[in-house]
């Protein structure tokens, strides 16, 4: 076998691989990595999704790179990044069927209406009323019901995919303690999907059930917007119920005090 | 604070049929939106009816699926209905289940009840929009 003599970067990026699973060492591989992921959700504007939601996409497609990615092969990481997270943007757009169901007006008014939230979040420092964006967006209170619907309209994602397509944000890999885990641990005795969620579905489940944080405060304490809260919450609530079945399942009664 | 005034009651029923129940969740959102509600608030309406219709549809014989939403100035009180077969439901630790902790974190004053013939949810939404959250 020839050796060839590695950049100094890949020398660091091979090092850090070895390291895997560690998490620093996935979280500094996603450092690095980030930009490319944004660079190619840049290239998906325009088709009715928010740049955060894009990113967030590429950004899964990284991870799953990052794990999946094979050391031994004569491949550079960044080449075999760049294909995981296209396939990933292009899975998100084929699955979604967002562009095909969804009308293209609808699709701006919520693109719109996304980007208003949080400056109107911050100017009146609550939620906005349905009457108040409708006012600054210039529509009426119907049209952001609709819109906000079809921002819903999304396949239901079924138990597997929930937890494996849609997957950490990589500022939750740079969290140092997650309690929702030791919490949630209540729900996932009778929901084991819970436990395998992944993290930014557990940490919104955990802030909203738990610690009751409303979906706004939620979206800027994970950076994402509000929509996006809305939309895992509706999506993890339904995976849990398919998980759980008919009937209903007294939940163990744990320690009370976690939840304050 | 203004006094409290009724603002009618909106009433739909569809067929017990998990494809139905984005309506529901419209008609509630819908209603909403008439208050000065918070779009928080808004979503978790929507949550809210999402959970107790689906749990209502879990049980078995219903055909029909029904809301009734009293409005007023102070919010909405919600009811969720079907003709189920319930005779065992709601058990002695509804309490200690999935769906009641979810609905009592998105609601107020929420309720599992059984009556004749009829499996009922009903939970509160208050409109609190206008408390400034500091």
């Amino acid at each position: 076998m020839n050796v060839r003599r590695l950049p100094l970067d890949e020398v660091e990026e091979r090092e850090l691989f070895g390291r895997l699973p560690d998490d620093e060492a996935r979280a500094e591989l996603v450092r690095r990595f980030l930009p490319l992921a944004e660079y190619l959700a840049r290239r998906f504007n325009g088709r009715g999704e928010s740049a955060d939601d894009l990113v967030q996409v590429a950004s899964l497609g990284l991870l799953n790179a990052i794990d999946r990615f094979d050391t031994g092969r004569d491949v550079q990481f960044s080449t075999y990044a760049a294909v995981t997270i296209l396939g990933e943007l292009k899975r998100h757009f084929r699955d979604k069927g967002w562009s095909v169901r969804v009308p293209r007006r609808l699709q701006e008014l919520g693109l719109r209406i996304n980007s208003t939230l949080p400056t109107l979040y911050q100017e009146l420092r609550r939620s906005p009323t349905i009457d108040e964006i409708a006012e600054r967006v210039g529509v009426s209170g119907e049209d952001v019901l609709e819109a906000m619907d079809a921002s819903q309209a999304y396949s239901t994602t079924s138990l597997d995919t929930a937890a494996s397509e849609d997957g950490a944000a990589p500022v939750d890999l740079l969290g140092e303690d997650d309690p929702s885990i030791a919490v949630l641990e209540e729900w996932a005795a009778v929901a084991p999907v819970v436990r395998r969620l992944p993290q930014r579905e557990r940490t919104v489940l955990y802030l909203r059930f738990f610690r009751g944080l409303t979906q706004s405060e939620i979206a800027e304490e994970i950076g994402v917007s509000q929509m996006h809260v809305s939309r895992i919450l509706a999506q993890t609530l339904r995976a849990i119920r398919d998980a759980v079945g008919p009937g209903d399942v007294v939940l163990p009664d744990l320690e009370d005090d976690l939840t304050d | 604070m203004p006094a409290l005034r009724d603002l009618g009651v909106v009433s739909l029923a569809i067929p017990a049929d998990p494809n139905h129940v984005h309506i529901l969740r419209g008609v509630a959102a819908s209603v909403a939106a008439r208050l000065p509600m918070s779009l928080d608030d808004v979503d978790d309406l929507r949550l809210a009816v999402d959970e107790a219709a689906a749990r209502l549809l879990q049980l078995p014989g219903g055909r029909r699926l029904s809301i009734e939403i009293a409005a007023s100035t102070d919010g909405l009180e919600v009811t969720i209905e079907t003709d189920a077969q319930a005779e065992r439901w709601p058990g002695p630790d509804v309490k200690a289940t999935l769906p009641w902790k979810i609905l009592a974190a998105l609601g107020d004053h929420v309720a599992f009840e059984r009556r004749e013939g009829t499996a009922m949810i009903r939970f509160r939404k208050r409109v609190t929009s206008f408390e400034v959250r500091v």
